[in-house]
């Protein structure tokens, strides 16, 4: 049987939201005094609900076998208590209860370059640095050759790192973490930093120390690819619970197959409030007829929003949220975009319709969350909760240009004017 | 298996007794202790014309303007100690403790960005800023040494004495005691920020409530009482008995002074135990 490394039993970890913590004593003795009383709390912002100041469980009584070698990938929405698990496992912050035993040291990368003093030298701070980490003086010495080395700094190593520009920085600090020695290592979208080409090697070097070197990982990142090629494991969270232990393959496709499934809504009603009835809410193309198949990079579609308002507010907006496959948030649309004073909802049945632009999204799948708010005030629907959801598929159609047939590398996939001049 | 049969190296507890000082984990990270003061000290000054020379600078200057302000203008006594010496030593000693106070009150705000990205036992940084202070305070000491012997060979010889063997003990008094209440008084700073600017402006006025720059001798009447309540002022005594044999100081002074320091020392030690782990959360 292998070893276990990690063996987590019940772990929670409570957030207080405000009340306790307001930041100032005045208001902390007001929110006190007003709970004591039941009188109406004055610090409260307008909109908030007593219930909200109560708090939250980041992690939800969370139970799990970490083995030795294992190189597990912990993957989840954001706010799902990825983070905050890498935290209490770092030992940055306590829990609030349960209990994590741990066999070996632990290095954790939560950010790289903790404690880089911008007045010292590279050097200087490669021994701070490590040091913070838990390297020996006699470690460092040992390897520092190899970590300026791997840091490409060279000849600037006895400069003050406030000089370094910030590409120089980050890869000198991840030449330190790199080069720890420890039997459990934890990173937190550590490799979200630097150009392309430094991800690249990093990621290498993160492979090299897991695979070759037969460490313990547990690794955090919103980028599915690097996961997938770092970790033969994986950890689902939702909302501080476990969703699924398994294959990092499975928990991959758990993770984006839950993106699409909640938004696969049957029942609108759901999500009625005091505002307004949600009737329809759906993708249509130029003509304004239903889609059900992938669109060409080349065609518009246009997300249909049906309200039926009960309740006019002047701060009411409504919109969508717009993720790709690897959940990352392209950006945010409302209705009060593109501002005009005569184009509010008005009471009784509303169709608000966005359009998504042509020649704009890449290749790939997209899931489209519908979103509602008070602006400022308060969400009525939150696309990064409980909100429906549209999957929109993009095939072909990239461009005219015999140049690009296929996917290209990147995000968006816009086709963008361009001019061109001969000179005579 | 169940939990508590594994061998663990670590065990991370929503609750820890307060009372666990893992004393061994802190001597493994010394060569962090080092660092930290190294950086502390190396970049103070960077970028400065008089670098470290600014550590003699501040003592020498105050001293000046105490000997215009409090001697000349203000008429106070010095028991019969020449006014440079017996100002030079007020100042650095009092801001040997009024230093080391505030930097221990703010360690956890100070350190907020790597506390909340790594572990390492926290009370390294405590230590170290010990460390920082005692070097800053013994340059300063060194130049008070210099002037003190060439008085001793004009005209004061009874300044040597055995006396001076207890000077160690004296400094190690000042330490605990600024090291406790600082300890104390971070585990609020983290909630309070503004406790921190209060305690620096508390303690430049604080500075003229302690004898500093009078002797306690020239204290008198319903006050006096007070003076001897505030434990600071035995440790100022205690310095002048042990430098130059003047001085009020009893016994029951030292022990009240050193029971006080004890009481700090132990409750600020407890409270940073018990916030190092939830302080993330809070700041």
């Amino acid at each position: 049987m292998e070893e276990i490394a990690i063996k987590a039993e019940n772990v929670g970890k409570y957030y207080r939201l405000g009340q306790i913590n307001t930041g100032m004593l005045y208001t902390d003795v007001i929110s006190w005094i007003s709970r004591k009383t039941g009188w109406e709390d004055k610090t409260m912002k307008i909109g908030e609900n007593p219930g909200d100041r109560t708090g939250f469980w980041a992690l939800d009584d969370i139970s799990f076998e970490i083995h030795q070698g294992d190189r597990v990938g912990i993957i989840g929405k954001n706010g799902a208590g990825k983070s905050t698990l890498l935290k209490v496992i770092s030992r940055v912050t306590a829990p609030t209860k349960g209990r994590i035993g741990i066999k070996g040291n632990v290095a954790s990368l939560l950010e790289v370059g903790t404690g880089f003093h911008p007045e010292m030298t590279g050097r200087e701070n490669i021994y701070l640095n490590g040091a913070i980490l838990g390297m020996k003086r006699a470690e460092i010495n040992e390897k520092i050759d190899e970590i300026i080395a791997f840091s490409e700094i060279d000849e600037h190593i006895d400069t003050p790192v406030k000089r370094y520009s910030s590409g120089m920085y980050v890869r000198l600090a991840f030449a330190v973490a790199a080069h720890l020695d420890s039997d459990i290592l934890i990173a937190d979208e550590v490799l979200a930093v630097g150009d392309a080409e430094f991800q690249k090697r990093a990621l290498g070097k993160m492979n090299d120390l897991s695979s070759k070197q037969g460490r313990t990982v547990l690794f955090v990142s919103h980028r599915m690819n690097a996961v997938k090629t770092l970790c033969k494991n994986g950890i689902l969270l939702d909302h501080g619970k476990i969703v699924l232990q398994d294959d990092i393959e499975k928990c991959i496709n758990r993770y984006q197959q839950n993106l699409y499934d909640r938004k696969s809504f049957d029942n609108l009603s759901h999500y009625d409030n005091e505002f307004f009835d949600l009737l329809d809410y759906s993708l249509v193309d130029k003509e304004g007829h239903e889609l059900s198949r992938p669109v060409g990079n080349d065609e518009s579609v246009f997300v249909r929003i049906e309200l039926n308002m009960k309740k006019v507010h002047h701060a009411f907006t409504s919109g969508y949220a717009l993720y790709n496959s690897d959940g990352i948030l392209l950006y945010w649309s409302y209705l009060t975009d593109d501002y005009h004073e005569d184009r509010n909802v008005k009471q009784g049945i509303n169709i608000l319709t966005g359009e998504i632009p042509n020649h704009f999204l890449n290749e790939g799948e997209y899931y489209i969350y519908f979103s509602a708010s008070l602006h400022y005030i308060q969400w009525l629907v939150n696309p990064e909760e409980d909100s429906p959801c549209l999957k929109l598929n993009i095939q072909g159609g990239l461009s005219d240009s015999p140049f690009w047939p296929s996917k290209r590398p990147g995000v968006c996939a816009p086709v963008l004017k361009w001019t061109i001049e001969y000179n005579k | 298996m169940n939990f508590d049969d594994y061998n663990w190296d670590t065990v991370i507890k929503s609750k820890q007794s307060p009372f666990t000082f893992d004393l061994k984990q802190i001597t493994e990270y010394r060569d962090l202790i080092f660092l930290f003061v190294k950086r502390d000290i190396a970049t103070t000054y960077k970028q400065t014309i008089l670098g470290p020379l600014w550590y003699l600078f501040q003592p020498v200057f105050t001293t000046v303007m105490f000997i215009i302000v409090f001697r000349h203008v203000a008429s106070l006594g010095t028991d019969g100690i020449p006014p440079v010496l017996f100002y030079f030593a007020g100042t650095i000693f009092w801001s040997f403790f009024s230093s080391l106070l505030v930097s221990q009150a703010r360690v956890f705000y100070n350190n907020k960005d790597i506390f909340g990205k790594v572990y390492f036992p926290r009370l390294t940084v405590p230590i170290s800023v010990i460390f920082g202070e005692l070097i800053k305070f013994l340059i300063q000491f060194a130049l008070f040494s210099i002037i003190y012997i060439v008085y001793m060979f004009n005209g004061y010889p009874d300044f040597f004495s055995v006396r001076l063997l207890f000077l160690p003990f004296i400094i190690l008094w000042t330490v605990l005691m600024a090291t406790g209440l600082g300890l104390m008084i971070s585990s609020v700073t983290t909630k309070y920020r503004d406790l921190a600017k209060a305690l620096e402006f508390f303690l430049s006025m604080f500075m003229y409530a302690v004898p500093v720059v009078y002797p306690l001798s020239e204290v008198s009447g319903r006050f006096r009482i007070i003076f001897i309540l505030n434990p600071v002022t035995a440790v100022l005594e205690c310095i002048r008995k042990v430098c130059f044999g003047t001085g009020e100081i009893s016994l029951y002074m030292i022990l009240y002074s050193v029971g006080c320091t004890l009481v700090f020392l132990i409750a600020g030690l407890l409270l940073f135990n018990k916030n190092e782990k939830v302080f993330v959360d809070v700041i």
